[in-house]
């Protein structure tokens, strides 16, 4: 697989690693698909990358690469900018190697990685239906968020008609966000009612913060007490989130 | 791909959960009381011997009840931060479907106390105290000190060994639906051993039925100490399916076998293992490295070598092999081991009667044994009354005679049987005198 950017790559392997430290890839002939969820269970990722995203793509036959994700990051630190990046998976020696190539073509550096046991890849996301949904930019949204982790570990989160709201509520006080319909932040909201749930600031702003690198809005979809889906459009992708709702207490 | 039977049979229903029903049913009255949504205590606390289900109650009723379970291995994070990250975060959150319904498992809590605790116990209590799904706890033993914190935060329910029918009735079930036929007193005999640990009970039952056509009770005795067979067959298994040469090593952490056994082990079992030639090559190499480790460390008395030694051995596989295993391979009893443990009564006898003829003849035991003992046998078998005078001279016992005549017996005459046994007479008579 070759892809133009490879900033673009390691911008994608922060957003799963976000979630978790390894996962498994499925690669078939369309491209590659990883879903997984953190070892808390309170998170999910579940990643799309179609081949059409690479300017060369072949695969030979569905196979399934299981790599630590925090190991490539260390590999990923090390791109310059404007360079290419053509990613290449040996199954029978389970390596997969990274090469890079500057923007004139001077210099080409290969990183080997070896890939890890393979592990079963987990291959559906729980259903689940959303009464709201509501799409706003994402810098906004990151802001709100780091705003409420001043007060507490929780934010609530509210869609209704005309508005979407970050609340959070600490012994040190209360931080409310409101973005309202009309604002600029809000590109369009779409419920008939109001929802709500808490959820960890924590889970949050580590999968919002990647997601700002990669895309510049976010789709949340929402239902009372519910886990939310945080989606973030990329080109010939899908990288969607799913973080479970705080249980309110009794 | 075979399974161990230890996973195929888990239980996956709580009435399948063999014996401890008092344990059970505290248990099951604890976790309704949660749906019932006021639990008295937070966590409850499952402690007993290992192998008898404590986390397998856990699970069963997790599957029983559709109950999302997020396990956590205590000894591998034991410190605050990540005690925070994981359980903490876990245990206010709901599920990925929005239910409430989970159980947090902690297992191998006194991992996190044997160690260094860097604030484990502390976050954990603290978790305890803020939870909103049940958590828990699974330990072998919850009376170290430092988990005194926990215990009275926690419903202590404890399991017991289970009784050995108990343990006979489910090899039995377990035989009867692999469709292997292996005796009665043999199932029982191994229930007897595994001194109510059913999982070792288990993977001895496996280890028996894979090696050979028909069991007998010999061969139970062949398996060794219980213990250490279920802790080898699982350390091998880590060492050949681990992803790191750091995970291959951690395999042999709380294995009470010297490492030389454990060579034995690994080395037996590389060829069956190990497919491929080359990588097979590349592992016997790094396994050969070892071995001058383990013997320059024994010759020169340099304990410090052990550090490159076992990393060596337990790394060989990751290290060595290219191309990953396909699905489990079953592990085999090393032969050598085997013949040990078969013959060790009789390399005792021979070794005593080496030492006494060295004593007397002023020479090694080494040299007794290769030239002077295997003399004695053949003297020992013919008829002229030297061999008594001999077996008195060497001060044997009846035993050690015993031993002689019988492993150069092939070739002795009728009449040497009577001399022998005239020999043994004479030396109970001195014996008797002395």
């Amino acid at each position: 697989m070759r892809l133009p950017s490879a900033d673009y790559f390691a911008d994608l392997m922060k957003a799963i690693h976000a979630v978790v430290d390894e996962g498994t890839f499925k690669i078939t002939e369309e491209g590659m698909r990883l879903i997984a969820m953190d070892p808390a269970h309170i998170s999910l990722v579940d990643f799309e990358l179609s081949s059409s995203a690479a300017e060369e793509y072949e695969c030979g036959g569905e196979l399934q690469m299981t790599l630590s994700i925090s190991e490539m990051m260390k590999f990923l630190k090390r791109i310059k900018k404007g360079e290419s990046l053509t990613v290449i998976y040996d199954d029978q020696a389970r390596k997969l190697s990274l090469i890079l190539v500057d923007a004139t073509g001077s210099r080409e550096r290969t990183f080997t990685l070896n890939t890890l046991e393979t592990v079963e890849a987990r291959s559906t996301t729980p259903k689940l239906s959303f009464d709201a949904k509501a799409r706003l930019n994402v810098d906004a949204v990151l802001d709100a968020i780091k705003d409420s982790d001043v007060v507490s570990d929780y934010v609530k989160i509210t869609i209704n008609p005309d508005e979407v709201v970050f609340l959070a509520k600490g012994e040190l006080g209360t931080i409310q966000t409101k973005f309202s319909k009309m604002g600029a932040a809000v590109y369009e909201i779409e419920t008939d009612t109001e929802v709500w749930a808490h959820f960890s600031i924590n889970y949050l702003e580590k999968i919002v913060k990647a997601g700002s690198e990669l895309s510049e809005e976010v789709i949340m979809n929402l239902s009372t007490n519910k886990p939310i889906k945080l989606g973030f459009p990329i080109p010939s992708g899908k990288l969607e989130y799913l973080i479970a709702p705080r249980i309110e207490g009794t | 791909m075979t399974y161990l039977w230890v996973e195929k049979y888990r239980p996956k229903k709580v009435s399948e959960v063999v014996g401890n029903q008092e344990a059970i049913e505290t248990f099951v009255k604890w976790m309704r009381s949660w749906e019932l949504g006021k639990p008295e205590k937070k966590a409850a606390f499952l402690y007993g011997p290992a192998g008898i289900g404590k986390t397998s109650l856990v699970l069963a009723y997790a599957k029983e009840y559709g109950y999302d379970i997020v396990e956590v291995n205590a000894s591998d994070w034991r410190n605050e931060e990540k005690m925070k990250a994981i359980v903490g975060e876990s245990s206010l959150n709901a599920t990925l479907d929005g239910s409430t319904k989970k159980i947090i498992l902690v297992d191998e809590v006194d991992g996190i106390a044997g160690r260094e605790d860097a604030g484990g116990i502390a976050a954990l209590r603290k978790i305890i105290t803020t939870t909103r799904v049940p958590i828990v706890l699974v330990a072998n033993n919850p009376w170290d000190q430092k988990l005194a914190p926990i215990r009275d935060q926690a419903l202590m329910i404890e399991f017991k060994r289970l009784s050995k029918t108990v343990v006979y009735k489910r090899l039995k079930e377990i035989c009867e639906k692999e469709g292997v036929k292996i005796p009665d007193n043999v199932l029982m005999k191994l229930a007897e051993k595994s001194e109510g640990d059913l999982r070792s009970a288990i993977n001895d039952l496996q280890a028996l039925a894979g090696s050979r056509e028909t069991v007998t009770e010999k061969d139970v005795d062949i398996l060794g100490e219980r213990n250490r067979v279920k802790e080898i067959f699982e350390a091998l298994r880590m060492v050949f399916y681990a992803k790191s040469i750091r995970s291959a090593r951690v395999a042999l952490e709380g294995l009470e076998l010297d490492p030389d056994t454990i060579y034995t082990w690994i080395l037996d079992n590389v060829p069956n293992q190990v497919i491929d030639p080359e990588d097979l090559a590349e592992v016997y190499e790094i396994l050969a490295r070892a071995d001058v480790f383990f013997t320059r460390m024994n010759r020169y008395q340099m304990w410090k070598l052990m550090k490159y030694a076992v990393p060596l051995m337990t790394g060989s596989i990751v290290a060595g092999r290219k191309t990953p295993p396909k699905g489990f391979q079953k592990f085999t009893f090393p032969p050598k081991i085997r013949l040990l443990q078969q013959y060790k009564n009789e390399r005792e006898i021979r070794q005593n009667i080496a030492l006494k003829m060295a004593s007397k003849l002023h020479l090694s035991t080494y040299k007794a044994s290769k030239e002077v003992l295997p003399y004695m046998a053949v003297i020992l078998s013919h008829v002229d009354g030297r061999g008594s005078k001999l077996a008195k001279f060497f001060e044997l016992t009846e035993e050690e005679i015993e031993y002689l005549a019988k492993n150069y017996g092939p070739a002795m005459k009728k009449e040497a049987v009577v001399e022998v046994e005239g020999v043994k007479k004479s030396v109970k008579k001195t014996s008797k005198r002395t």
